[in-house]
């Protein structure tokens, strides 16, 4: 499961595909304050991204990868 | 993989193999042409995509190739020329033999998935290295350009602030895409907005923008703004990417390839980068600063200047804008002497607390300025309109001038129709209500038949605009390249796309045509088998009329069904009508499979050959069409393997050098006539007529009274023609028997007209269609048979006594003309002698076979009919004698003669 929820955490997990983002979509709707930890994502597709934009999601965990410069996050 | 996903693959790669068949040599003839170009790349493009979908990967190899190549075409990089024209239409005949293959094996054999392997690498080795060592020179180059980088006047690009707002990037990210940049390298801004559609297509943006080379800095966002994030759809594109990137324009241009459009790219100066911010409350102690670094700079003293900059930064707050603008300095300090206009920029900028202006180089700038008020100027002129509008109406003009040559009035209709709705968008957009009123007028007023108005009113509205963008429509093709990306990116996103398409040539006119819809073939087929089966229903009702009138004696019922039977008549016949229709196409279709049989034949000969077509748009039964493709083949093969001759021979005979090959298509009552001319050797009546005595075909008694034309006719004989090839005499014949054998399989004749040393006319007539057959219905021997009209020249009565037996062959005289006369009976082996008239004459049928008329008798003549032909089935296949059966309205079973093989059979 490339998702795991919990509470209101939603920790992603390798490679997140459009699939994936449908439930992820559904999750968010449902939780007040969700938190996305994305430390162990590899790729997550534009659907999924656009929903973490949509919903202004709190990112508690930022990729460790090239992905990370998609969330604001540069090496100095 | 579903087979049907297979099928249509196949189905749609042949399409696609046929057209970019077509383009390519369009390309030789006519050079390179921008859509066409694109067209091609898309057609491979596509034919790539979807080979990718099924497991053969050495297609999808050979066609990436293709592609690559295709796209250095496209880009200007390479010249088209025939050298690429041969690997690419070899690397498509490849591809359409390992469709042949998947098709009846659903896998591709090693030897051929080989030899795609190869070509693929010659592709590679050929030409996509050559230019990739092209491409590093390019790279050289730009390091050169970009080292004297700081020389150069600060050039604002208009196209920028379209772009993103180059200030939303933060300050790191800034800086270190300065220092890139003074490191010689190219900065790229590009814009990314995906299409909404695109992850219905499988794209992913983000992973395309993640693979981007080189990424400086990045932001994703959503476009629109969501007020409402329960109700989204989710599977909608709306997050946009802007990006830095200072990987070169080749190889950003060639990683978005298939999002170009999507894409908007500038090249920046880091000078624009350079953007100090922050907090900008600062106190006088700055002001001494910029004072002592001024002396500092000149003193050239740099290590100083370093030092009190790195100072004062540790001693200032790391927000304020003063700061801000000291770690910029401190970036150039480096650089100096070349960097000290831009150190003094961000001085000046210190004392104003306004963002640094960097205005050297006077003289560049006025000249920079002088070009940008002359673009200033031509703008204004075309003030009153947007380009994008003026695009519109250009193009429709040109649809407007294309309409007058379409004959098909629905379709001009329909194309006007598309004109004005395009104009009037346009107007809506631009807003100007006294336009859009003028306009409305007119549109009322004009037909398809006169649009006459319209035309008047775009002259006397726009033609001032249209001839200005005339006079700029040679372009550079890197000021092209750099408009696509602009202009498909512009805000008024409706226009725009309208002008894209027609960037891609995809006028509303190419629109509206290429609306078609593919069916297949056998649905059509069973609906025309249906339709048969309606009309043999229908035509049973006459009977069912007379029977009620004559059996049951109640004539009122008799004609109540005959008007019945007449509205069921009508609109069978409209129906059949519109099937037979649905099956017409052009000759254009089989026609243009020549132009590569010619470009390669003539290649191969040496020899110059212009082919050319007329009446490309005539309309026959698609199976009509389809048995042409053979005996043509052959005939084009003679005619430029014997008939044109080499250029010397050419011009030593006062012929212009290039041979011409016509094929020209008309309609001729219910044939279409196909003609095959050359102005070659034309075919040597004497020479035939040997060599056909010489093999034995012709005695010798027929060698001397032969007249010339039906020497010429020699060259159908069977036998004939593999001689020809054998010694490869000058005359011709290879297959000829061939032609005429397939061509009469459809109901067809061929015949020749030459003239000897000015060219050959070879004629095929064929049925319009081969569906309905129109035929005489007779009696003999108790049997009813039908009889193709058109090779019924005429019926007679012949008294009995008129028919003389000389040698054993029946024979009368008809209008002093001796005809040879059969009878039926004898031949259907039916034991009956034939019945005559009360005045002792026989019916008698004249037949035209093969343009010699021969008498068939028989016992009773009938009426004409419209039937369907269906071939005869199983074991029957084999009685030539009989073309086919058709159903008759009572339920009876007709069959039909085929004189031609009755003939053959009485060995006349």
């Amino acid at each position: 499961m490339p998702i795991e929820f919990k509470n209101n955490k939603a920790k992603l997990t390798g490679l997140i595909n459009i699939e994936d983002a449908e439930s992820l979509f559904n999750w968010l709707i449902k939780k007040k304050k969700p938190k996305v930890d994305l430390s162990e994502v590899n790729h997550i597709h534009t659907a999924a991204l656009q929903i973490l934009l949509i919903f202004r999601s709190t990112i508690v965990n930022f990729p460790e990868n090239d992905l990370k410069i998609f969330f604001g996050w540069r090496d100095k | 993989m579903s087979d049907s996903l297979l099928e249509q693959f196949i189905f749609e790669s042949r399409d696609n193999l046929q057209r970019i068949g077509e383009i390519l040599i369009e390309l030789e003839e006519k050079g390179t042409d921008k859509n066409i170009l694109n067209e091609l790349f898309r057609l491979v493009h596509t034919m790539k995509g979807n080979s990718g979908l099924f497991d053969f990967p050495f297609m999808t190899k050979l066609l990436h190739s293709a592609e690559d190549l295709m796209n250095l075409v496209r880009g200007g990089e390479l010249n088209y020329s025939t050298e690429i024209a041969d690997v690419l239409l070899e690397s498509m005949d490849l591809v359409a033999n390992m469709i042949d293959e998947v098709e009846s094996t659903s896998s591709i054999s090693h030897g051929l998935a080989q030899s795609a392997q190869e070509k693929a690498n010659d592709i590679k080795e050929k030409f996509l290295k050559s230019t990739g060592k092209k491409n590093q020179v390019f790279g050289n180059n730009h390091k050169e350009k970009e080292v004297e980088i700081l020389n150069q006047p600060y050039k604002h690009d208009n196209t920028l602030d379209q772009l993103f707002d180059l200030s939303i990037i933060p300050e790191d990210a800034c800086m270190e895409a300065v220092k890139i940049a003074l490191n010689g390298k190219q900065i790229f801004a590009i814009h990314y907005s995906p299409e909404e559609e695109c992850f219905y297509k499988g794209e992913d943006p983000l992973y395309l923008v993640r693979q981007t080379p080189n990424i400086i800095w990045v932001r994703s966002y959503l476009r629109e703004e969501i007020s409402d994030p329960a109700s989204i759809d989710i599977y909608r594109c709306i997050t946009d990417f802007d990006f830095l990137s200072f990987a070169s324009e080749e190889e950003l241009v060639e990683h978005f390839k298939y999002v170009l459009d999507q894409v908007k790219l500038v090249n920046i100066d880091m000078i624009a980068l350079i953007i100090p911010r922050g907090d900008k409350n600062g106190g006088a102690i700055y002001e001494d600063f910029v004072s002592d670094a001024r002396n500092y700079l000149e003193e050239n003293n740099i290590d100083t200047l370093k030092n009190a900059t790195k100072s004062l930064l540790e001693l200032s707050s790391p927000k304020l804008y003063f700061a801000s603008v000291l770690r910029w300095i401190e970036i150039f300090i480096d650089y100096l002497p070349s960097s000290k206009d831009i150190i003094e920029a961000l001085l000046q900028s210190i004392e104003t607390m306004e963002p640094p202006v960097f205005s050297f180089k006077k003289e560049a700038k006025e000249m920079q300025k002088n070009i940008e008020t002359e673009e200033n100027e031509k703008t204004k002129e075309k003030s009153d309109f947007p380009d994008e509008f003026l695009k519109i109406i250009k193009t429709q003009k040109i649809v407007l001038e294309k309409i007058e040559s379409i004959e098909e009035k629905l379709m001009r209709s329909n194309i006007l129709k598309g004109v004005l709705l395009s104009i009037e968008n346009g107007l809506i957009s631009l807003n100007r209500a006294e336009i859009y009123q003028e306009f409305k007028n007119i549109a009322e007023k004009v037909s398809s038949e006169d649009f006459d108005l319209l035309n008047k009113w775009i002259t006397k509205w726009f033609d001032f605009y249209l001839s200005y963008n005339a006079e700029n429509i040679i372009e550079s093709k890197k000021d092209i390249q750099k408009k696509t990306y602009e202009k498909s990116a512009t805000p008024e996103e409706t226009i725009g796309q309208v002008c894209k398409q027609v960037e891609k040539g995809e006028s509303p006119l190419a629109h509206s045509t290429s609306k078609v819809l593919k069916v297949d073939e056998s649905k059509i087929d069973r609906l025309m088998n249906l339709i048969g089966e309606l009309v043999v229903a229908k035509n049973s009702l006459p009977y069912l009329a007379s029977k009620a009138d004559s059996v049951y004696g109640i004539s009122e019922l008799s004609k109540e069904i005959k008007s019945q039977y007449s509205v069921l008549n009508h609109i069978s016949e409209e129906m059949q009508d519109a099937i037979m229709q649905i099956r017409m196409v052009p000759v254009s279709t089989v026609f243009h499979r020549f132009p590569r049989l010619v470009r390669d034949l003539s290649k191969k000969l040496n020899k110059k050959i212009e082919l050319k077509f007329e009446g490309e748009e005539t309309e026959a039964d698609k199976n009509v069409i389809e048995s042409l493709s053979d005996p043509l083949i052959h005939i084009i093969r003679n005619s430029i393997d014997h008939g044109i001759e080499p250029p010397e021979e050419r011009i030593s005979k006062n012929k212009a050098e290039t041979g011409t090959l016509i094929l020209s298509a008309k309609y001729e009552s219910d044939n279409v006539l196909i003609e095959i001319i050359d102005d070659g050797r034309g075919i040597d009546a004497e020479k035939v007529k040997l060599k056909a005595y010489q093999k034995g075909l012709i005695t010798e008694e027929q060698f001397g009274n032969m007249k010339e034309n039906e020497a010429i006719n020699l060259i159908f004989l069977p036998g004939f023609s593999t001689a020809e090839t054998a010694t490869d005499l000058s005359g011709r014949g290879v297959g000829m028997d061939v032609v005429r054998t397939a061509v009469e399989k459809f109901g067809g004749s061929v015949s020749v007209k030459t003239e000897l040393g000015k060219g050959t006319t070879i004629s095929l007539a064929l049925p319009l269609s081969m569906a309905v057959s129109h035929i005489m219905m007779v009696e003999t021997g108790g049997l009813k048979l039908g009889i193709p009209i058109d090779s019924i020249v005429e019926t007679v009565r012949i008294p009995r006594f008129m028919i003389r037996n000389i040698k054993g062959k029946m024979v009368t005289v008809l209008r002093e003309r001796l005809v040879p006369i059969f009878y039926l009976n004898k031949i259907l082996e039916i034991d009956k002698p034939h019945i005559t008239n009360e005045d002792d004459e026989y019916a008698v049928v004249i037949l035209c076979v093969k343009g010699e008329l021969i008498g068939m008798v028989i016992d009773k003549f009938y009426g004409t009919a419209d039937i369907i032909l269906k071939p005869l089935v199983g074991f029957l296949t084999n009685m030539r004698i009989f073309s086919g059966s058709a159903i008759m309205g009572d339920g009876s079973v007709l069959l039909i003669i085929n004189p031609k093989e009755l003939v053959n059979a009485n060995r006349i």
